[in-house]
């Protein structure tokens, strides 16, 4: 089932959470919604559960391109795992997966058997097998969450709704359930639309990212997209970390290296120059290329790179590289260490455009 | 669970309502008397009395309800709505009240014999066994260490009593025994004066109004209807004397034995006569008119008269009055109609808003 | 019951055994042993001493209080005699309804407490609006307002004289006690009643009144921190697995605020069964409409003190079983959340 939201926009008294919001969901995809605390990811999907009402007269959800602002939350065929589970901590695992199954009317309502058979498979599907009976106290966080996810697919939904599924997890606990997510996901084909404000977690599940701020949507695409080619600067500086280097256009900025496309780069005025720390380039030498001046405060490793942490010189401003272990032992810094720094790829927008 | 609490309350249910699937009763007559404190066990065997004698004549079951308390806040009640169908209070003015409000018609007076007051009684002192303080008159009771136990004249019928005693007694009003012919004769005499004079000088007596107002520093807590001022008294233990009705003097020494306490009665008294009436508004709503005047009728036979008498109120019946004799001693009394002119008098002059009552007591700080 | 729990408490934190509060260990002993006698001489002992009063003549003494005899007919007997049999017999007649009413208003009382309570409760609990705050003072109020004055409220609201007083005054409706079943023959409505009441204040629906408001805010009250800490995402979820509202209330929402709605019909069943003040003023003294406590302190009055302690000993008895079965709550509750089931109270 696709989901559509068309100019949609929620108020809460004289506060706006979601202001004229679309989003196109086609079947089967799998959507991140991202974007920091507070920028009304739950509201938005919530309003497209039902559990929100759109302000009167502005905006229409529609799944299968069917308006449902008329259908209450428990027509609308949709799965909801909220971010705090919210599991019936009165019933057993296997009551709150048939809870779904149990409160139909009894002509659809199917028999005691076919239901421990369902709940059955719900829990192998979750690979939590034999915990029909605990409760969900007796769980660990990452089980809860999956059986919030059982309980929401026990109904056959045709669309799923997860709220920061991982929210409250450890960094371990999470990259393994983003996989196992990834393969449900492909293994049952629902139409899913989950929130995280973990952007790692948005680039690396789902198929589509959508960045949120303030109530809006800045950019939807697919995660090289919103990485590689961010629309805006809060894209740009949210998803992964980024180092600014202020200055004017055609002369500090072209100093320190060839830009990227952004705005016109050539057109004089303030701009500011986004790049990643992996493509800040450090070097002992000023190796003919116009390049800043750097002081070396700290390093660190992390795996496989490691981070290089320098003050300029003019603008006392930080800046992060990252290099890779090889580059770095070649440079050998120590330090204290005075260097040179340029970039290879560098995002320039106009001083206009505030974040 | 859901299930056990809703067992609990069927069966709650049925056992508050044996009636629910009982076929209907006859129709049955109620009558509600509303009547002031101690009067209690005086109409719970009236009323015994008077079903029998009606189910005798009439073939009909009477179920009479009482009700007790101050007979100032009875007749509020019944101003308030309480569907009295007759009403037995202390004292004549809280009926007017009743009649004030439109509920009794003008008149009840006298559609009863001697001011429809079925009985009379007055105002005596109960002390501790052997009198421990040497209570012997009014004057004792200002005697710096007496702990005088009264009720609210607010509130009180019996209260009321109280005060206009002992206001008369310290404005020297003339008394007589009325158990005489010769004081009967005299003290009508001295009422149809006083009914034609227009200023009443004992309401401006000074020394009165000097010993009521120590009187009352001696009180130190006032409750709201005689029988809670009994019971102050004589359950609780609290003070030296017990100002109050003859009748509720009587009841406590006979409840808790004549080794405990000792009635005394003062030199000079009130002659109180709680009135009774019909309550001409309800009784005309409930179609009761018949059954209510035939009660307080039947208070006046021989039958009831000796109630009265068992239950120590002084009979109209001078024949069961002298049967009495023993407990219920001839003593010199005032009238309020020689004394007072009438009650509505005293009631304005004494117990209203800022009246005297209010201008001598306050409240002692505790 | 209060020092068992005590007991099991200090119990606890013994078992925690922590070394920075095990030297204060005579602080513990000396505060326990306060407790208990704190307890045995407020608590223990007068509750002993009604039991004691009611059965100081003996257990036919005690039975006397609810059944006595009336003079046998035709038999003669001193007239005084006769009279105290009247007597007794027509307070024990009077003591048995009593009974019956304080049972038939505390029930009313409780089921609409519970409905109204439950209401009140997910309103405040579950929603925002305005006034929020003032309906919850509002919940609270008589709590602060003195239950003489409560009665005296519906006195000027229902009395004669009072606000509704014409409307009320001449509002008329069945006897519960006179109920009866008739059956559907001929009629839509299968009870009958002999017997017509008439007003609201001084008959036993203001006593109902009386105590409704004197015990609304016991199950509200006690529900509401249940409610409010439980939210609305089950309540959701369950909404959104396709439950009607009422599935939802009946399996989500009611399991959750079990105990403390069986905490608060408690309480509210105790203060129903012994409120006084505001009964005493809308019962306008009369016998019928006396409830227990009324019917105590008329018969401690009647200086009939055995009786009395005999009626109030089934106060007294109820007080004793709430106690039990709150112990057996808490017991099951205790039990509940160590298996895991997050019976938050
Ligand atoms: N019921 C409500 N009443 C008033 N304001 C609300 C309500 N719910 C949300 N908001 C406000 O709407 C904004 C968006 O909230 P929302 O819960 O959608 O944020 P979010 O993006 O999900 O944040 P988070 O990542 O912290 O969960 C926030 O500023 C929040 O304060
Ligand atoms: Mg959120």
């Amino acid at each position: 089932m696709s989901v559509e939201v068309r100019n949609l926009t929620k108020s809460y008294g004289n506060f706006t959470a979601v202001k004229d919001v679309s989003l196109v969901v086609n079947t089967g995809q799998l959507v991140a919604l991202v974007g920091p605390s507070g920028s009304g990811k739950t509201t938005l999907l919530r309003s497209i559960a039902g559990l929100e009402q759109p302000d009167p007269g502005a905006g229409t959800i529609l799944l299968n391109g069917k308006d449902v602002a008329a259908e209450p939350v428990g027509r609308r065929k949709i799965g909801f795992v909220f971010q705090h589970y919210a599991l019936f901590k009165h019933m057993t695992v296997g009551e709150n997966v048939a809870f779904g199954l149990r409160v139909r009317p009894w002509r659809s309502r199917p028999s005691r058997q076919e239901i421990r058979k369902i709940v059955g498979e719900l829990l192998d599907l979750v690979q939590l097998r034999g915990m029909e009976r605990r409760y969900p106290s007796q769980l660990s966080g990452g089980q809860r969450q999956r059986i919030a996810l059982a309980r929401a697919l026990a109904t056959k939904p045709a669309v799923l709704l997860l709220d920061e599924p991982f929210g409250a997890l450890d960094a371990k606990v999470r990259r393994e359930l983003r996989q196992w997510l990834r393969q449900l996901h492909h293994d049952v084909g629902v139409t899913t639309i989950f929130v995280t404000h973990d952007q790692e977690e948005a680039l690396e599940v789902a198929d589509r990212v959508a960045v949120m701020n303030k109530g809006v949507i800045e950019q939807i695409g697919t995660p090289t997209e919103v990485y590689d080619h961010p629309a805006t600067p809060f894209v740009q500086t949210f998803l992964g970390t980024v180092n600014l280097f202020r200055g004017r256009i055609a002369e500090d900025l072209q100093k320190s290296g060839e830009t990227s496309n952004g705005r016109d780069p050539t057109s004089p005025g303030k701009a500011t120059a986004f790049v990643r720390p992996h493509d800040v380039e450090i070097s002992r030498l000023a190796n003919g290329h116009p390049g800043l001046v750097g002081e070396v405060i700290s390093t660190s490793m992390t795996g496989p790179t490691t981070r290089v942490y320098l003050q300029l010189s003019d603008s006392r401003e930080l800046v992060e590289a990252e290099l890779t272990r090889n580059r770095y032992h070649e440079l050998a810094l120590k330090i204290g260490d005075t260097v040179y720094v340029s970039w290879r790829k560098a995002k320039v927008f106009a001083d206009d455009y505030s974040i | 669970m859901t299930r056990s609490i809703l067992f609990s309350l069927v069966a709650a249910i049925a056992l508050s309502a044996p009636a629910f699937t009982r076929p209907a009763a006859a129709q049955q007559t109620k009558l509600l008397n509303v009547s002031y404190d101690p009067t209690r066990e005086l109409y719970e065997q009236f009323n015994q009395s008077f079903a029998d004698y009606y189910k005798s004549q009439t073939g009909k079951t009477l179920t009479v309800t009482q009700s007790h308390g101050g007979s100032g806040k009875q007749a509020r009640a019944v101003i308030d709505g309480l569907q009295a169908d007759v009403v037995t209070l202390a004292l004549a003015w809280d009926v007017t009240a009743i009649e004030d409000a439109g509920l009794i018609s003008p008149g009840w007076q006298d559609h009863f014999p001697d001011h429809s007051s079925p009985y009379t009684s007055t105002i005596v002192f109960l002390v501790r066994k052997g009198n421990p303080k040497g209570i012997h008159d009014w004057a004792d009771l200002i005697k710096p260490d007496v702990q005088v136990i009264a009720p609210n004249p607010k509130t009180s019928g019996g209260a009321r009593w109280n005060f206009l005693a002992a206001w008369g007694w310290a404005a020297n009003a003339p008394a007589f025994d009325l158990s005489t012919a010769e004081g009967k004769q005299k003290s009508d005499q001295q009422a149809a004066e006083a009914a034609k004079q227009k200023t009443f000088s004992v309401y401006e007596n000074d020394s009165a109004r000097k010993f009521v107002t120590q009187l009352y520093k001696h009180v130190p807590v006032l409750d709201t209807g005689a029988r809670g001022a009994t019971v102050t008294f004589a359950q609780k233990g609290i003070g030296d004397v017990l100002v109050g009705w003859e009748n509720e003097a009587w009841l406590a020494s006979d409840e808790f034995g004549k080794d405990k306490f000792e009635i005394v009665y003062p030199g000079v008294s009130v002659l109180a006569e709680p009135p009774v009436a019909v309550v001409d508004k309800v009784v005309d709503a409930h179609g009761t008119r018949d059954v209510a005047t035939a009660y307080l009728k039947y208070l006046y036979s021989p039958e009831a008269q000796e109630i009265i008498g068992q239950n120590h109120y002084r009979p109209r019946d001078t024949k069961i009055l002298a049967k009495y004799r023993q407990e219920l001693p001839p003593l010199k009394l005032f009238t309020i109609n020689g004394t007072f002119q009438d009650w509505t008098r005293a009631q304005k002059t004494f117990f209203a808003n800022n009246g005297v009552f209010d201008q001598i007591y306050q409240p002692t700080a505790k | 019951m209060t020092t068992t729990t005590l007991a099991t408490s200090s119990n606890r934190r013994a078992d925690g055994e922590n070394p920075a509060t095990g030297s204060a260990r005579w602080v513990r002993i000396v505060l326990t042993l306060a407790t208990v006698a704190f307890i045995g001489i407020f608590v223990v002992l007068p509750l002993a001493n009604v039991f004691a009063q009611a059965f100081s003549h003996g257990v036919s003494g005690y039975v006397h209080a609810f059944f006595a005899d009336g003079p046998p007919r035709g038999v003669h007997m001193p007239v005084r005699e006769r009279l105290k049999m009247i007597t007794a017999a027509s307070q024990a007649r009077q003591t048995r309804s009593a009974i019956a009413m304080t049972l038939l208003v505390g029930t009313t009382a409780v089921v609409f407490n519970v409905v109204f309570g439950v209401a009140a409760a997910w309103a405040v609990g579950k929603f925002r609006f305005r006034g929020k705050t003032l309906l919850i003072s509002l919940i609270d109020l008589p709590f602060s307002v003195s239950p003489v004055v409560a009665g005296l409220i519906f006195v000027l609201l229902f009395g004669r004289e009072g606000v509704f007083g014409n409307w009320a005054t001449h509002f008329k409706w069945p006897d519960p006690f006179s109920i009866y079943w008739r059956g559907f023959n001929g009629h839509w409505w299968p009870f009958g009643d002999d017997q017509q009441l008439e007003g609201i204040v001084f008959t036993p629906l203001g006593i109902v009144l009386g105590t409704i408001f004197v015990t609304f805010p016991f199950v509200a009250r006690s529900l509401m921190p249940t409610v409010e800490a439980q939210g609305v995402e089950e309540e959701q979820a369950a909404l959104s697995l396709g439950a009607s509202g009422w599935q939802t209330f009946r399996r989500v929402t009611l399991p959750n605020i079990r105990w403390a709605l069986l905490y608060g019909i408690m309480l509210c069943t105790c203060r129903a069964f012994g409120e006084f003040g505001a009964v005493s003023v809308v019962s306008g003294n009369t016998d019928a409409n006396d409830t227990i406590p009324l019917r105590v302190e008329k018969l401690w009055q009647s200086y009939d003190s055995q009786a009395a302690f005999a009626l109030a000993s089934l106060l007294a008895g109820l007080a004793l079983i709430t106690l039990l079965i709150k112990g057996v709550v808490d017991w099951r509750r205790a039990a509940t959340v160590r298996a895991g089931g997050g019976g938050v109270l």
